[in-house]
């Protein structure tokens, strides 16, 4: 993997290796993108409904009347969702958790204005826990994580929708033996 | 009592300026969109990608909102 192309726009330390890249999990954007679409296309909808309808004489004057008005609000009201896509997709594609052999890296892309990037070194990672709750998360195993750190600089971190959540528990867990392995226990206990 | 002041804006006039305004906000939006990408994608394939897809639905719908509001 290069890593420096991938990750030029995310600072890694010399040396540090990335395990895995983790976005939410896919059915949570798809949900999202299907129900703007839906909405988007609702003035289709209704005016295909209005055209299966009878014919009534002020409808028949208002669409013959106000056609350009008409074309305009449906092309307006699709453009907005369009923009309201785009926002959402961006808002997911940009929220990341990023596991290194050294840290975990998350973004936290909450809106465009709304941008946290977090640090978590894995030797000071203290408790892993993931919740898997509801019957959807369950079929299609997505879920919380929720990670404690031993330093009181580094706030604990909860992150809803991460794919496989017991599988990157495992991997975060193995990541953090590594670390303490690679660095000693005396140096661990240190910080 | 009957207003004297009422003002009569042609139909035409409200489309053009809605559409206006409308323009205006889908340009300050797509200029804080191209923003995000270019500055925290880290994926140049996907960032085109969303280019591609944004501007392919998003301009014909401003052409038709162009040719409903001002030429029609």
């Amino acid at each position: 993997m290069n890593n420096n192309r991938l990750y030029e726009k995310i600072e890694l330390e010399p040396d540090e290796q990335v395990i895995t890249t983790v976005r939410k999990h896919w059915f949570l954007i798809t949900l999202e993108l299907l129900t703007i679409v839906l909405f988007g296309l609702a003035p289709v909808f209704a005016f295909m409904i209005v055209l299966a309808l009878p014919p009534q004489e002020i409808i028949m004057t208002f669409f013959e009347t106000q056609t350009p008005a008409l074309i305009f609000g449906i092309a307006a009201w699709m453009l907005l969702s369009t923009m309201a896509a785009a926002a959402s997709w961006t808002s997911y594609y940009l929220d990341l958790w990023i596991i290194t052999d050294r840290r975990i890296i998350v973004v936290d892309q909450i809106n465009f204005f709304n941008r946290k990037v977090s640090h978590f070194r894995l030797e000071r990672l203290q408790d892993i826990k993931v919740t898997v709750k509801g019957l959807i998360p369950t079929l299609l195993n997505y879920g919380t994580i929720r990670a404690q750190t031993a330093s009181a600089a580094e706030s604990n971190f909860t992150s809803p929708g991460l794919p496989d959540p017991r599988g990157l528990q495992a991997l975060i867990q193995n990541a953090m033996d590594a670390r303490l392995t690679s660095i000693g226990p005396v140096s661990s206990a240190i910080d | 009592m009957e207003n004297q002041f009422a003002l009569t804006i042609p139909w035409k006039t409200v489309l053009s300026l809605t559409f206006y305004v409308l323009l205006l906000i889908y340009a300050i939006f797509t200029i804080v969109l191209l923003y995000h990408w270019q500055n925290y994608s880290v994926s140049k394939a996907a960032t085109t990608q969303t280019y591609v897809a944004y501007f392919t639905i998003s301009l014909p719908l401003l052409g038709l909102m162009a040719l409903a509001a001002l030429a029609l």
